[in-house]
């Protein structure tokens, strides 16, 4: 998504899929759940290509031409194909709109009455009908997830009344229906709600339904899109919650990359970006957002697109370089001569503080949870500090430390501000870490509460002992260091000759004594003599 | 101190864990008066003590219950503020006594006097104040007569320290005029001066130590007993009522080496600490028949105390009836002997003055050693001026039975290294410990092993144990439990109605593990009270 010179948020992937053109023996669908090109060569006798956005997903294969085909997909696990070869094919009276795979053996068929909800037996090669729903249904928008996926039927005579359907295995659930407003123009007979209209996406973990009003209410220019907000709850309608304004009319796509909201205008050949947590202007109950940068076009791509003008988009499960976008964001932001101000900078600080936070305390939520929860989480782009240190601060600075946190140590260190640094560590803004603690150790003689600080670093990383015994035993504090074996419970497995050997250095005769007495009743403990292993006493016995 | 750099925790619980049972080592009848740490310290009490006490002479009292009973005996009134003070230069050997020739004491005393004088060279004396091992000594006392005359200094020659004995009475009289005030400490620097003011006697003590200005009054007292025990406070008050700028060095001459030796007991003995004695560890059926052979062999008339000690511990004593000895008389009587050599070469006969048990006036003091090793010294204290030979008859018939019976045997013994050391509790972490009985105002405690080897050493434990015992006796703030870790060990304190307990545990102890400690030393001491205490008080 980023260049190199700025002038384009967008690019295309530069590996299309390429296909056959629609042609009198060619025939092309998209499987928007399984992200693939089916090109059907008369009906299916002469090949049906396959094509995902991988090898693995492409596949080649031959039918028996049994007719004309208007829609093909293959399951979720891509072992049964379904093809609808006419609206009636299925023998019913009703107009079948269509169908979509809602699971591995699921599928559900949408007609103009509702929906039929059946279970594959691949072995018996049946179908077993587990619920229906009826509802007169003008179209409907399908989106996949992993588990099932949700259903958007729309009713009514301007086709405005919307009915989500929440799929999930063996099981359909139907949400509150809702009623998206037309715009009301004086002299106009009002236009129903089209189906290339209305998208469904998940934006920061929120399943909204976006839908695109070409026509402007009064005293509003330009089209605008407007955001339903889908809740957990099944009980509560959808609710409008975000209007984007878009200030300008035309054909519009819409795609959802990393829970930004991308906007592509035909007419000017542009894309606009929009994101809803930042914050808009609100009447309390809708949000208003403008794009968040000024629309630039998607990157040329050099390649002969014969039918450019007759274009359709599809939703798909774009994963896009969003770090290194808002990465590089950052870094420009502070390249001296060309830094943004500092409230600005503070603003993206905290906003990327804010994602990450949630991001961690989702975490947290997810891993007492189900695996599902955590699948999603990983899906989420965060910025954490290695990020930010080795992206952005790295370069800025030209350090070759490899933490933030020596970085912000190091400033305050220079700068005399052991307070502030003594603080930092007591709140945990730096958090612990060996080799944090390792630092903080060798500021002891500019700053000497920086020893116990490092020790109750070590202390709380709790996988320290070693380190800890041997900061307590270069400091002469034998007595310490055997009440943290004690209360280590590692009392029997430390070298006994270690302890002994500080304690003869410290030339004090009460201390070695103390320390002696000590292992000597380990000894009478493990041993049952209180005579040391000689292993432990030859040194000593040079020394002495 | 340890104290200043020690972490610290101070736990005042209600018996939390310890068990408190009857004290171990009660007794019935005791003989030694029962007295509280810190008891009789004020020196104004002091005086109004001695005053209700002058009332009761008990040495009066006694000697005119002889007299009933022997109407026909010399009847002469023992004035004994006529004896001269005793001084291992003017003590009447056995020999003088024998031969009825009196040296003239206070001849003696002149004699040395000059003596002194001539010997001293005059480029020697000018440094004596001025010299840094003088000014760095960490504790001295100096003793100045109500005027300002020099009594007694620790250290340096007081002859030269004119100035700074008037320096000291100066601000005790200056102090005094206003209101009925008395100066009791200055703090100077680094240095703590402490001032005990008593009739006569302003004694001072400057110290860079740790113990409490309340434990150095103790000390101040005791060495104002000491100058009683050799001259009486009767004679002391007649001798200061006929001539205030009197030189009292001149009665005290020879005797400062009990000064200098008490306070030298002071800094180890924890006995002046605890207002106790302690006794040497013996089978109480050995303690029994040493006490039998005294009553058996001493039954004269106007013995008052018949007791025997072997290092600086008692192992008997036998008293007259209705009398008692207070731990204060029986210091000063271990201090008499451990600082006089002489009473090694000969029996001895001198007179001391015992200020608790009557300050106006002697008892007559027999004093020989039962043991070629003079570790065993008996000591017979009478009203009878006239009974030496009386009483060497009793020691030689005494020392036979002790003999035979193998009673210095058993002495000996238990005086040996090792018999009393601390892994004979059985308690690992446990270091040293002194318990006192306060009933029978007898403690004990086992011999200082290792780590506490060195003379250093010794004096920093005896540090813990003041710091312990002040903060536990602490007036403003009493302590029943203490538990103080320090650099080098824990401590813990302990103090009920019926006893003291100081522990010193290894640094490494926990409270928990302290407490089970004291819990199962009690015990111990309690299982072992017949032989570490002396709980039959034999009487004659």
């Amino acid at each position: 998504m980023a260049t190199s010179d700025c002038a384009h948020y967008i690019e295309l992937c530069n590996s299309p899929i390429k296909f056959e053109a629609i042609s009198k023996v060619t025939n092309v669908f998209y499987d928007d759940a399984n992200q693939q090109v089916f090109t059907v060569r008369s009906g299916g006798s002469m090949g049906v290509v396959v094509k995902g956005p991988n090898d693995k997903t492409s596949i080649t294969f031959r039918m028996e031409d049994r007719g004309n085909v208007s829609s093909m997909k293959f399951s979720p696990d891509r072992k049964i194909l379904a093809i609808q070869r006419s609206q009636k094919s299925v023998g019913r009276s009703t107009e079948i709109k269509g169908f979509v795979w809602t699971n591995v053996n699921e599928i559900s068929f949408i007609t103009g009455n509702g929906v039929e909800f059946y279970q594959v037996n691949p072995e018996k090669r049946s179908l077993k009908n587990l619920k229906s729903l009826s509802v007169s249904v003008v179209w409907y928008v399908w989106m996949s997830r992993e588990d099932g996926g949700m259903l958007l039927l729309s009713s009514g005579q301007l086709a405005n009344s919307l009915q989500p359907v929440y799929f999930l295995p063996g099981a359909m659930l139907k949400l509150p229906k809702f009623e998206v407003d037309l715009p009301t123009l004086p002299k106009q007979p009002k236009q129903p709600l089209m189906e290339r209209d209305v998208t469904m996406a998940y934006i920061y973990g929120q399943l909204y339904i976006i839908v695109l009003r070409h026509q402007p209410r009064p005293g509003v220019t330009g089209a605008e899109v407007v955001l339903y907000q889908v809740p957990h709850q099944k009980e509560a309608p959808a609710k409008k919650t975000n209007m984007l304004r878009l200030e300008m009319s035309g054909r519009f796509a819409i795609n959802v990359v990393d829970s930004l909201i991308v906007i592509h205008h035909q007419a000017s050949k542009t894309s606009v970006i929009f994101d809803i947590q930042l914050d808009g202007e609100s009447d309390g109950y809708v949000s208003n957002h403008y794009p968040v940068v000024s629309p630039l076009p998607i990157k040329p791509f050099k390649m002969y697109l014969p039918n450019s003008a007759n274009w359709i988009v599809f939703q798909p499960d774009i994963r896009q370089k969003s770090k290194s976008v808002i990465l590089q964001v950052c870094r420009q932001m502070l390249l001296p001569g060309r830094q943004s101000s500092l409230p600005i900078i503070s603003k993206v600080m905290d906003m990327l503080n804010n994602g990450y936070k949630a991001y961690l305390e989702a975490e947290i939520v997810a891993l007492a949870s189900d695996s599902a929860n955590q699948q999603e989480l990983k899906k989420r782009v965060i910025i954490d500090q290695s990020d930010m240190y080795t992206n952005v601060f790295d370069e800025v600075f030209e350090d070759n430390e490899h933490y933030l946190y020596e970085l912000i140590i190091n400033i305050l260190v220079h700068n005399n501000c052991f307070y502030q640094l003594h603080q930092f560590l007591q709140y945990h803004v730096l958090s612990d870490s060996k080799p944090l603690a390792c630092l903080m150790l060798s500021l002891e003689s500019d700053y000497p509460p920086a020893h116990q600080l490092a020790l109750d670093m070590l202390t709380r990383l709790a996988t320290a002992n070693e380190e800890i015994i041997e900061v307590l035993l270069s400091k002469n504090q034998l007595l310490p260091a055997i009440r943290f074996i004690r209360k280590a419970g590692i009392t029997d497995t430390v070298s006994s000759r270690k302890f002994l050997e500080a304690a003869m250095n410290t030339n004090d005769g009460q201390l070695f004594f103390t320390v002696f007495k000590f292992f000597q009743q380990r000894n009478i403990r493990l041993r049952s003599s209180h005579v040391f292993h000689p292993d432990a006493l030859m040194p000593m016995a040079n020394t002495a | 101190m340890a104290a200043k750099e020690a972490e610290q925790t101070e736990i005042e619980v209600e018996n939390e864990e310890l068990q408190e049972d009857i004290a171990p080592g009660d007794c019935g009848s005791a003989m030694l008066i029962a007295s509280d740490s810190f008891d009789s310290l004020v020196g104004n009490d002091y005086e109004t003590e001695l005053a209700i006490k002058k009332k009761k002479s008990h040495i009066n009292e006694i000697v005119r219950q002889g007299s009933f009973e022997q109407e026909d005996s010399c009847g002469e009134q023992a004035d004994v503020n006529h004896i001269g003070p005793y001084g291992d230069a003017t003590t009447p050997s056995a020999s003088e006594e024998s031969s009825g020739e009196q040296s003239d004491p206070s001849m003696t005393k002149e004699l040395s006097a000059v003596l002194d004088e001539i010997s001293k060279s005059p480029d020697h004396d000018d440094d004596d104040v001025k010299t840094p091992e003088w000014k760095a000594q960490s504790k001295h006392v100096f003793i100045l007569s109500d005027s300002g005359k020099p009594v007694y200094s620790r250290y340096g020659n007081e002859d030269k320290l004119v100035t700074v004995f008037g320096v000291m009475q100066a601000l005790v009289s200056f102090v005094q005029d206003s209101a009925h005030d008395s100066i009791r400490s200055l703090v100077a620097g680094e240095h703590r001066i402490i001032f005990l003011h008593h009739e006569n006697i302003i004694l001072v003590c400057v110290t860079r130590g740790s113990e409490s200005d309340r434990l150095i009054r103790i000390q101040l007292n005791y060495l104002y007993n000491q100058i009683l025990s050799v001259l009486t406070l009767s004679t002391l008050k007649k001798i200061f009522k006929q001539r205030r700028n009197y030189d009292l060095r001149r009665q005290l001459s020879g005797s400062e080496k009990f000064l200098d030796s008490l306070l030298t007991m002071m800094e180890r003995e924890p006995g002046l600490l605890l207002s106790a004695v302690r006794c040497l560890p013996l089978e109480c059926q050995t303690r029994d028949m040493i006490a039998q052979s005294i009553v058996q062999h001493a039954k004269v008339k106007d013995l008052v105390f018949a007791l025997i000690i072997a290092n600086s511990q008692l192992v008997t004593l036998v008293r007259m009836k209705k009398y008692f000895l207070h731990p204060m008389d029986l210091h000063i009587i271990i201090n008499l002997i451990n600082a006089a050599e002489s009473f090694k070469a000969a029996e001895s006969w001198t007179p001391i003055c015992l200020p608790k048990f009557d300050s106006s006036g002697f008892l007559q003091a027999h004093i020989s050693y039962l043991d070629e090793a003079c570790q065993t010294c008996l000591l017979l204290l009478t009203v009878d001026r006239d009974s030496f030979f009386t009483l060497s008859g009793c020691k030689t018939k005494i020392t036979e039975r002790l003999i035979k019976y193998n009673g210095l045997k058993a002495i000996s013994d238990s005086l040996r290294k090792d018999s009393y050391n601390i892994s004979k509790c059985g308690i690992s972490d446990l270091r040293h410990f002194l318990y006192k009985n306060k009933s029978t105002a007898q403690y004990t405690s086992p011999e200082l092993e290792a780590p506490y080897l060195s003379p250093g050493e010794q004096e920093r434990l005896f540090g813990l144990y003041h710091y312990l015992h002040n903060r536990i006796h602490s007036s403003a703030r009493p302590l029943k439990i203490l538990y103080h870790v320090g650099q080098y060990e824990a401590l813990l304190g302990w103090v009920t109605q019926g006893f003291e307990l100081y522990a010193v545990f290894s640094p490494l102890v926990t409270k928990s593990l302290a407490i089970n400690a004291v819990n199962k030393l009690m015990a111990w001491i309690r299982k072992e009270a017949s032989r570490l205490f002396i709980l039959e008080s034999v009487t004659f």
